[in-house]
């Protein structure tokens, strides 16, 4: 028998069916795959949403150190004033406050009338 | 680019922005050249639409790599030859062996057959075809591709393509005069 008397060519075609199954088929997939993603995506919003939620209101409980503030504006720059007279005034302020104690006196008479000891501490 | 052309690559940017009914459609322009290739290659249409919906679903992932609608059609018979492989692979399926079929039959014993029958030995015969031996014979004698496009599509040179379907065409005449002795019973 020749090989060209085979009709290698002449094989039947795979059945109209078979075709139309094999298309709803795929598509059946690709729609599961777009819905998975679909879900996950909205999972994914919602998982995120939800820390979001938690962290706001977990966040004024911590104690913890709060950060400066930003800087908005500097302020000027302070004029220059000779050190001495602002030291000396504020060395004087510091001092005039305090109040001055009375001091200590003890009184000693002696058998003597005319002979009294005074003692005087500070 | 001519107007099927532009129509086709029109296709292919739909489907590519997720256009379900553009890939159905890419499907339906290909699916006879892939469900016919994957029953070729394994023999049974069951197998075959296995085969045929991985293919397609490897096209949808990876409709982005191609840069025209032409590069499709060469695309797919490798991916579907590979789908095969994978296929008889996954399923432990043993390559039919065709050590029985030696190529020492004689040529003037062969019984009168008629078409249908010859076609029923021939899809079976290629079954018993080793694997590379039987996607070159596919390829090159029923798809009708040229010798290089099948080296191409195979990953081979287009010399072991011509060995190959040189073999093949060899030990498909002799397993069909095989099979059609051992069908009506001659020895």
């Amino acid at each position: 028998m020749d090989f060209d008397e085979l009709g290698l060519r002449e094989l039947p075609e795979p059945p109209a069916k078979a075709r139309d199954e094999v298309r709803s088929r795929v598509l059946g997939r690709i729609r599961t795959r777009r819905r998975i993603r679909k879900a996950l995506v909205a999972a994914s919003a919602l998982a995120a949403g939800l820390l979001m939620v938690a962290a706001a209101l977990i966040a004024p409980l911590s104690v913890g150190p709060v950060p400066a503030p930003p800087m908005l504006a500097s302020a000027p720059a302070a004029p220059s004033i000779p050190l001495r007279g602002p030291e000396r005034s504020r060395r004087q302020a510091h001092r005039s406050p305090k109040p001055a104690a009375p001091p200590l006196m003890v009184r000693l008479e002696t058998d003597d009338p005319n002979v009294v000891i005074l003692w005087m501490a500070n | 680019m001519t107007s099927a052309a532009t129509e086709r690559f029109d296709t292919l940017e739909r489907a590519r922005r997720g256009d379900e009914a553009a890939f159905e459609e890419l499907m339906r322009m290909h699916e006879r050249q892939v469900l016919r290739t994957s029953l070729r290659l394994l023999g049974r249409v069951e197998d075959a639409q296995d085969a045929a919906q991985e293919t397609f679903l490897r096209l949808y992932r990876n409709l982005g790599v191609f840069g025209s609608a032409e590069e499709i059609r060469p695309w797919l018979y490798r991916v579907t030859v590979n789908a095969c492989h994978d296929l008889n692979r996954r399923r432990g399926r043993l390559v039919a062996d065709d050590r029985e079929f030696d190529l020492a039959v004689a040529d003037n014993d062969e019984a009168r057959i008629d078409d249908a029958e010859r076609r029923e030995l021939l899809a079976e015969a290629l079954t018993y075809l080793p694997e590379k031996e039987r996607a070159a014979v596919v390829l090159r004698e029923i798809e009708g591709l040229e010798t290089h496009e099948v080296a191409s599509i195979l990953g081979s040179t287009p010399a072991t393509v011509r060995t190959q379907v040189s073999t093949g065409r060899a030990r498909l005449r002799n397993i069909v005069a095989r099979l059609q002795r051992r069908k009506h019973g001659l020895r």
